[in-house]
């Protein structure tokens, strides 16, 4: 997946002026923040607090014996007839999956929604050795169609409107004219149902590995993900090493808190454990499963102070609550992962000098955090990007030039208080409601407020001396 | 291989800098699910109901095989676990009588598919499946309609306590928890049941 984090700013002027984005994304949001509210909090706000302090303390456990953990899965995996690979990077990860694919000879391949594969690119990749993969979650579906990318975590077309999914569908897919939802939806079905029935290779993600006992956990509402693992002959699942769970009752916890935090919902319609291939005995699922263990940067975030930023289980309600989010929508992040959880880690998945402005898309507001279902300090972790920022990366010369000169003139107080009244002076006799370029950024979006008569230094003097006297 | 060491290396090489918090008792994340079978069925009905499940509730199995005749009466093929599994030994001579021949493989013209049930969970109203010999996963996916029979004492109180009697988990390839009819709201946040999978799920429930 091509990296265009750092436009961001460009990208978020264009979403800004697009109001059925603004609309869309607006709507979605906030009916995601509100429903997480509703579900976390159900048996009041102590237990729903409660239970977002044990998801933390489940992935904290689960990061800090992650090396034994995962030694511990990939033994029970094997035992439970998974195949088991392991990709350092997105290169290696597709390599494996195209080999997979040439070696049962895989004409189309089903995919359903996981962010890892997004991640590496993999169906650029199959296409390109001459595989068809499909998009079988609808939202992913009509973002292949529109040749867009996935816009938000949970809800991939979330920045889209009822008329321009209509439209896609009708001019890609020759869905005849309508413009009801369950219209839509059942033409998706029928269209994907012969896709099921075809594929001889499905893939997937994967929302949690337990180590425990050796299955793969998958949460899901449209069903298309039982039909990627149950009936091609061959299923992969490209898993981040960061999904690793202890145990069996630890699951139970989370895959409970992630659709609560996510969506609102109680459960998925289906929770899924997979305990791997088809059994001598049953009647269907597939024959050979491949589960890849992906890193591509997570053992280096591992490695990091930043390290806490891999407790995420992906429930996309920073996004819902990020007031950055909610009006830029998610493409102008760039990259994969969007919202507050995107700007942390998409510098280090793909380095900060990449991805250098995402950590300033963010008014440290400090609802991210408060949302968080595993309590990531991403608040934080976006100020410390910054700091990183400065500390290694070039800066913009005009910036750092006033900067400069900032730093300078606050190292002379008197100069800076004679320079303070001087420019209050001069812009209250001129009649200017906007800065002249080249300092007009700010000007442009809001209108110059009347400098104060007096300086802060001033009142505070008479303030003193009031109290004093 | 060398990808699996290198990857593992890295991270061993790091100090803990993650705490490790000390086990504590969890929480069940619906709290204070009574275990009294009565009060367990009634509210397995209400959760089932709140996700658009449809609850016949029978006394037994003659009735019980009523029910599912009337809701799939004039159908030639439907999908299902063997009847063995379902654990209604008299709906096969009442099925063929009519009939209605059950399959168990992918047959995407059958509109119902008719089930059993291995676990039912009180607090969120969800069915839980497993695949096995006669029972194909297929069954609960293909139909437009799930014909789920269940027998009111399998009706536990949560997800946490099923996971706490599993002794076997790994033995079937696949066990799925269903709650609720498959849907999506992709379309401007609009509901539609039935998106990929069953459209209607009906529970056959025999209280015993």
């Amino acid at each position: 997946m091509e990296n265009k984090a750092n436009q961001f700013i460009r990208a978020a002027d264009v979403a800004l002026d697009d109001p059925d984005l603004q609309k869309a994304v607006a709507y979605g949001t906030r009916l995601g923040f509100n429903k997480r509210i509703a579900a976390m909090y159900e048996y009041g706000e102590e237990h729903g607090e409660a239970l977002r302090q044990q998801a933390a303390q489940i992935k904290r456990r689960a990061l800090a014996n992650l090396p034994d953990l995962l030694e511990e899965a990939e033994k029970n995996l094997l035992k439970n007839g998974f195949k088991v690979l392991w990709a350092k990077d997105a290169a290696e990860a597709n390599e494996l999956i195209l080999e997979i694919a040439k070696k049962h000879e895989s004409k189309l391949a089903i995919k359903s929604k996981s962010m890892a594969t997004e991640e590496i690119g993999v169906n650029e990749n199959l296409e390109a050795a001459g595989v068809e993969v499909v998009e079988t979650d609808l939202g992913e579906f009509i973002v292949q169609l529109a040749e867009e990318r996935p816009s938000h975590i949970v809800v991939p077309i979330v920045h889209k409107t009822k008329e321009s999914i209509q439209k896609t569908l009708e001019e890609k897919a020759q869905m005849p004219p309508t413009d009801d939802p369950v219209e839509m939806a059942r033409f998706a079905r029928a269209y994907m149902r012969e896709k099921f029935l075809q594929a001889d290779l499905g893939i997937s993600g994967a929302n949690f590995v337990i180590a425990e006992t050796g299955s793969i956990g998958l949460v899901m509402n449209e069903g298309n993900g039982r039909f990627v693992t149950s009936l091609p002959k061959v299923h992969i699942a490209l898993v981040g090493i960061e999904k690793i769970v202890g145990t069996l009752a630890e699951y139970a916890t989370l895959t409970q808190v992630l659709p609560r935090s996510a969506t609102g919902q109680t459960l998925t319609v289906y929770t899924n454990l997979i305990n791997g291939p088809k059994r001598l005995n049953e009647e269907d699922g597939a024959e050979e499963i491949y589960l890849i263990f992906l890193d591509n940067g997570r053992s280096e975030i591992y490695q990091s102070n930043y390290a806490d930023s891999l407790a995420c289980i992906r429930c996309g309600s920073c996004l819902n609550a990020c007031p950055v989010y909610d009006v830029t929508g998610g493409h102008a992040y760039g990259w994969v992962y969007p919202g507050p959880i995107g700007s942390v880690i998409t510098p280090l998945l793909k380095g900060l000098e990449n991805a250098k402005t995402l950590p300033y898309a963010c008014s440290l507001c400090g609802l991210c955090k408060d949302v968080c279902p595993v309590d990531i300090d991403l608040p934080h972790f976006l100020l410390d990007l910054r700091k990183d920022i400065v500390q290694t990366q070039k800066g913009n010369w005009f910036w750092d030039m006033g900067i400069s000169a900032w730093s300078w003139i606050v190292r002379h107080p008197k100069l800076y208080r004679f320079a303070g009244k001087v420019a209050a002076r001069v812009l209250g006799l001129l009649p200017l409601k906007e800065i002249p370029a080249p300092f007009n950024a700010w000007t442009d979006h809001h209108t110059l407020p009347a400098f104060a008569k007096k300086s802060f230094t001033e009142l505070w003097a008479e303030h003193q001396g009031e109290k004093n006297g | 291989m060398d990808s699996k060491r290198a990857i593992l290396d890295k991270l061993s090489s790091t100090p803990s800098l993650v705490l490790d918090s000390p086990e504590s008792d969890f929480l069940h994340v619906v709290p204070n699910v009574s275990n009294n079978p009565e009060e367990m069925l009634t509210r397995f009905i209400t959760e089932a109901e709140k996700l658009i499940c449809k609850i016949h509730q029978v006394t037994d199995e003659e009735e019980a095989i009523e029910e599912i005749l009337t809701l799939v009466e004039g159908e030639e093929k439907i999908l299902g676990w063997s009847l063995d599994e379902i654990g209604l030994p008299s709906l096969e001579p009442a099925l063929n009588a009519k009939n209605i021949h059950v399959d168990t493989s992918p047959n995407p013209e059958a509109r119902y598919g008719v089930t059993g049930v291995d676990a039912a969970l009180a607090a969120t109203g969800s069915i839980i499946l497993s695949s096995g010999a006669g029972k194909p996963r297929v069954a609960s996916l293909l139909p437009l309609v799930h014909i789920a029979v269940l027998r009111s004492e399998k009706i536990i109180q949560d997800l946490e306590s099923w996971v706490a009697h599993q002794e076997n988990l790994t033995e079937p390839s696949n066990i799925f928890v269903i709650s609720g009819p498959s849907k999506t709201a992709d379309i401007a946040m609009e509901l539609v049941m039935g998106m990929h999978g069953p459209q209607e799920i009906h529970i056959i429930l025999i209280e015993t």
